[in-house]
């Protein structure tokens, strides 16, 4: 080809290579908004998207009155300040209290930052003690300041853990899934699982958690603005298979949350 | 991959690939070698493949993928127009970047623990930028290319991987005070190597990505102020540095000597106009290292402003799409690798093109994918895998939430 040839079609396809180039980049930014709507409307039918569940307060503060529920994400700092990612403003609480992360097969783990002390299921938690972390499963319950939460986890997640080598978890923490009973936290009354709420405590407004598992009332469809389509709903008739076994499983296993309550729950 | 996601990226990577197709076969007809045609045919090919074969292994994100290709491949075609041989060596360093992104993709969604890797990463790296100061050679004035016979490479673009990875790791456990010193002892090396532009990245990212990971306005703003002053600093001390700020302020004064490489890539981008003087004509050879630091000044004089616009908004567009994937990353581990590798790259481009424009002084840097450069492509194709990696995982836990929300229902 001469160069007379090739320099005209050199100057005649810079124009469609223009072209070409605002075709990507408006088609790039459109694919960028498309997919962020895409993104938001699908977070939208997913409002749990993120979280493994919720810290239901059982003891509070004004700010934080009980019955509230807080979401937990996978993972995170737990303190007083906002920009923590769960905030609890409740005297003893310092401004970064304590890591979290949620482990499939393991549990929440709760690990307190330097100089902070928590207590998982009676159990304390700080480096004096010797106890540095805990995992917490669904029903545990946390301690730390003036706060008492109670951890709700979402069905489906894997939360029956093996705890047999685990250096973070001494027998003492290791909840008692197997035997169907959670211990309360010091100073609260050591009552029958099956009648919840303990004594002194009012009813969350929430119905977080089911009433005595002996009236097998379905779960309380929670209100409007709680509705979360991650909940288990309780239907009597609709209980898993091998639900029997329930409370004693080894092997994690991505069955219905409102089985294994009525099991952790029953007498 | 649902229906309405998988038509923006066929377009998409339609007219990539009509892009190189027309752009490679534009040029063979020009010098009629056979490279030309086989690379008017494997370039598109290459493209194809990354965008439609890979994210069936891995769920990678096909917009990420789909700029990252273009990007690459237009730094193979500029570089074809102006030096063939070099663009060959950059094809090949394409494909070996394309399988290190697989890999680091693989890693970010296998690797549980990365306390043991970045353990043994601190290290190494600091071995790494070290070698240039025992074995190293002085090129334009800067200590930070090792040669191992014929094969050579800069350390520091090999650490950018492990500095992204390090900071991460501790910036999710927040301890704060070990990211600070391996950060320090990596500045401390790359001044003494005097790579400052390579500096002005490892420390703009530190500094980005504390403020990402901890939101205190206090901090990060006590560390833009101190680097200003250590810019301040740099400027009494050295004497490169106030040439490379007299030169930013009146590159004419000294047009035929110092200022000869600013002036030639503003007059290169001057004559190119809004649509360029055309693909395979104009002088773009006769600027001073246009193959890596003034390739985006070939790349305005070649296709125009214009284009040279759209170049800048893919960049841009990189960065917002990796910061999403970096926002809904469930794992502040993998939250804030994806945002240190988007701000890295992302400022890398910045500091480049404004040198190039005479924004900002120059720096010696890369301008991410698309510059000559073996080590800085495979390093930049690492850092996308490390995002496409954590764009895999978010995609796994939005479908694992759907299906756990149908369960229910």
């Amino acid at each position: 080809m001469s160069n007379e040839l090739y320099e005209v079609l050199s100057l005649a396809a810079r124009y469609l290579f223009t072209l070409l180039g605002i075709l990507i980049v408006l088609r790039s930014f459109w694919w960028l908004l498309s997919d962020h709507r895409d993104k938001h409307s699908r977070l939208r039918h997913l409002p749990d998207a993120g979280m493994i569940g919720e810290m239901v307060v059982l003891s509070g503060s004004g700010e934080l009155p009980e019955g509230t529920a807080v979401p937990v994400p996978w993972e995170g700092v737990l303190g007083s300040v906002r920009s923590c990612d769960i905030v609890i403003p409740c005297p003893g609480i310092r401004k970064r209290h304590l890591r979290f992360s949620y482990e499939s097969g393991f549990g929440l783990k709760i690990i307190p930052l330097s100089g902070c002390e928590a207590m998982v299921n009676g159990v304390l938690l700080d480096c004096r003690s010797g106890e540095k972390a805990a995992p917490m499963t669904h029903g545990s319950f946390l301690q730390i300041g003036s706060a008492v939460l109670r951890l709700r986890v979402f069905a489906g997640l894997d939360s029956a853990a093996g705890f047999g080598d685990d250096p973070f978890v001494s027998s003492s923490a290791a909840p008692a899934i197997s035997e169907g009973a959670v211990p309360p936290p010091p100073g609260f009354p050591s009552v029958g699982i099956g009648a919840f709420p303990p004594p002194g405590f009012p009813a969350p407004e929430t119905s977080a958690f089911p009433p005595a598992p002996e009236s097998m009332v379905p779960f309380s469809v929670p209100s409007e603005a709680d509705v979360n389509p991650a909940f288990p709903q309780i239907r009597p008739d609709s209980a898993a298979p091998g639900n029997e076994t329930a409370g004693a499983s080894d092997q994690p296993s991505r069955r219905r949350r409102s089985d294994r309550w009525e099991a952790d729950w029953s007498e | 991959m649902s229906k309405k996601t998988r038509s923006p990226g066929r377009r998409l990577a339609g007219a990539v690939m009509l892009f190189y197709f027309l752009a490679f076969l534009l040029l063979s007809f020009q010098d009629r070698s056979p490279l030309g045609y086989i690379l008017c045919v494997a370039v598109p090919a290459m493209i194809w493949a990354g965008t439609f074969l890979l994210p069936r292994m891995f769920r990678a994100d096909n917009l990420l993928l789909s700029l990252t290709n273009f990007l690459c491949a237009l730094g193979v075609l500029v570089l074809y127009d102006t030096h063939p041989a070099y663009a060959l060596q950059q094809v090949i360093a394409y494909g070996i970047g394309l399988g290190c992104m697989i890999f680091c993709i693989y890693l970010v969604r296998s690797v549980r623990s990365w306390r043991g890797p970045v353990l043994i990463l601190i290290p190494a790296s600091l071995m790494l930028l070290s070698l240039p100061l025992l074995l190293g050679k002085e090129i334009n004035g800067a200590r930070n290319w090792v040669s191992f016979g014929s094969v050579s490479f800069q350390p520091s673009e090999v650490v950018k991987l492990s500095l992204v990875l390090i900071l991460s790791w501790f910036m999710s456990r927040r301890r704060m005070l070990p990211w600070l010193l391996f950060s320090a002892a990596c500045l401390g090396m790359l001044m003494l190597q005097k790579d400052l532009g390579t500096a002005l990245i490892y420390y703009t990212t530190a500094l980005a990505l504390y403020w990402c990971a901890s939101g205190d306005w206090i901090l990060t703003s006590l560390g833009i102020l101190g680097g200003c002053g250590t810019a301040v600093l740099g400027y009494t001390m050295f004497a490169h540095v106030r040439l490379r700020v007299t030169l930013w302020l009146n590159p004419f004064a000294d047009y035929a000597n110092t200022g000869y490489q600013i002036v030639q890539g503003l007059m290169a981008i001057a004559s190119g106009g809004l649509f360029g003087v055309g693909l395979g004509l104009g002088a773009p050879t006769s600027i001073p290292v246009y193959q890596s630091d003034y390739i985006f000044a070939v790349i305005c004089e070649q296709f125009g402003l214009i284009f040279g616009a759209c170049v800048l908004l893919m960049y841009v567009a990189l960065v917002l799409r990796g910061a999403a994937v970096a926002v809904s990353a469930r794992r502040s581990f993998h939250g804030l690798l994806a945002m240190s590798c988007v701000i890295l790259l992302g400022f890398q481009a910045f500091i480049i093109i404004g040198g190039v424009l005479k924004l900002i002084p120059l720096t010696g840097v890369t301008l991410p994918f698309v510059s000559y450069g073996g080590t800085s492509l495979i390093s930049c194709m690492c850092m996308m895998g490390f995002v496409q990696g954590v764009a895999s995982l978010n995609e796994d836990d939005l479908e694992e939430d759907a299906h756990l929300a149908r369960l229910e229902r």
